[in-house]
């Protein structure tokens, strides 16, 4: 999952402030625009590599050769360099929970405070855990007041088995500009269309997800009211990088 | 989802069908008919992966399986974007060790307040939990920084420390329940030779019996005159 330090080497933040996120073997890397590649054997010939244009600040980086160096190795030395997306004080993931994870699950709900990594917060929507008035006090309780607040303040999303209509539009369009323009994770568990004990049934209304701007989000094509062959089993793919 | 035995539990079951999306990423299929069940991609900037079965489904086999509690917390690193520890067994380890502080210092905490109740002193063995405290933080420090290494040596630490506390609470309370039954068994045997003294005293030395005089009735001299 993580990239080579010496990777870190090729990139250098040109002008305005860049985010590097490092990404998985098997996994696109996106470089922010403004970053530009240096130290590449063939960097013009290198898909990220941007053509610079002749300003004074360049010219004047190329009289001062340190200052490239310099401004590496204090990169290189920041905590978060090449870290995910984190609380940058405690370097922790910032967990928001949403569904259904109650008490109900104890053991299930005790295994995220354990990790230190994993910083917990959860909001009960399920509906058979909590009415849709417990829920919107839960989301008044639990849920960040303001965009500006969930973007900073949420690294990762998991989003557990609930219906949408318990949240208002602006939620589920912060979780989509969260993933998407912020490089949060979103996990979605048991959010597909099922069934019941071979009974068609489900609780999380997947046919409303699908109308939601999230459903953009999602890595799969949910096709309704068809079941898989129902093995119990999973086998794993061929280049699964966990 | 690298740890062993993850083909062997039962993580599947009956569900909705799902088709892979372009440039999605298939990390398992199920058995039978080889459709997609845990699926991820990149979405602008983020990552996002579904999993098919929920948390409100764990069974036994779930539990029973190891490395359960690795694959929940490592498909939150995985879409966090943070590195999964390569070493399952290592950082199996060190979760496990973490899992069970909490447990540890619970049941610690609740002796020192039992021994408490007895009146012992019971202010060392809490600057030890203070000390405790400081030095899973540490631990906590070096998991963060992905040292499973020393956090699992840090951790291991720590658990033989709570060990340590434990057999001192259990002297301590042995000491505390000590001149509880030393300050009973006086007050029961003082309580008893007193009785015994005033028993012996008052029934077998009689030393407050005192004769009666003998009543008699007194005829008056004058009733046969009447």
């Amino acid at each position: 999952m993580g990239m080579p330090p010496f990777l870190f080497l090729a990139f250098i933040p040109s002008g305005r402030a860049s985010v590097l996120r490092p990404a998985g073997a098997s996994h696109q890397v996106l470089p922010p625009s403004g970053i530009r590649l240096l130290f590449s054997r063939n960097a013009e010939k290198n898909f990220f590599s941007q053509p610079l244009p002749a300003t004074p600040v360049q010219n004047r980086t190329d009289r001062r050769p340190w200052i490239p160096l310099a401004v590496i190795v204090c990169i290189l030395l920041h905590p978060n360099f090449g870290a995910a997306k984190t609380d940058p004080e405690s370097n922790r993931i910032r967990l928001l929970l949403i569904g259904e994870c109650t008490l109900y699950q104890p053991y299930f709900v005790t295994l995220f405070p354990a990790d230190p990594k994993i910083d917990l917060v959860t909001v009960i929507t399920a509906g058979d855990h909590a009415s849709p008035k417990e829920t919107a006090r839960y989301l008044r309780i639990s849920m960040p007041r303001t965009r500006e607040r969930f973007l900073s303040d949420v690294d990762a999303l998991e989003l557990f088995d609930f219906v949408p209509w318990v949240l208002e539009d602006y939620h589920i369009q912060w979780f989509h500009d969260a993933v998407k323009d912020y490089g949060a994770g979103m996990a979605l568990v048991e959010m597909g269309w099922y069934s019941f004990y071979g009974l068609p049934y489900t609780s999380n209304d997947p046919e409303a997800w699908m109308k939601t701007v999230l459903y953009e989000a999602y890595p799969v094509d949910l096709v309704l009211y068809q079941q898989n062959s129902g093995s119990a089993y999973l086998e794993i793919a061929q280049g699964t990088p966990w | 989802m690298s740890m062993p035995g993850f083909e062997e539990v039962q993580l599947g079951g009956k569900a909705g069908l799902q088709v892979a999306r372009a440039g999605s990423l298939v990390h398992a299929r199920y058995k039978t008919g080889k459709e997609p069940a845990i699926v991820s991609i990149t979405f602008g900037k983020g990552v996002t992966l579904t999993l098919p079965t929920g948390w409100d489904c764990i069974g036994d086999w779930q539990r029973d399986w190891k490395y359960f509690v690795d694959f929940v917390l490592n498909h939150i690193y995985f879409v966090a974007n943070q590195p999964v520890p390569e070493d399952p067994e290592l950082a199996h380890g060190v979760r496990a060790l973490l899992g069970s502080y909490i447990e540890q210092k619970s049941l610690t905490v609740s002796f020192i307040d039992f021994i408490d109740r007895f009146g012992a002193n019971t202010a060392p063995l809490e600057r030890r939990l203070g000390g405790i405290e400081k030095a899973k933080k540490d631990a906590e420090r070096l998991y963060l920084d992905s040292n499973y290494e020393g956090a699992r040596d840090a951790m291991a630490s720590v658990m033989e420390e709570f060990l340590k506390i434990e057999q001192d609470s259990v002297r301590i309370r042995r000491r505390a329940l000590m001149w509880i039954y030393l300050t009973e068994w006086i007050t029961v045997t003082g309580t008893s030779m007193l009785c015994s003294f005033v028993l012996w005293t008052l029934m077998i030395k009689k030393r407050l019996y005192r004769e009666i005089t003998t009543t008699k009735l007194v005829a008056h001299e004058n009733a046969d005159e009447k």
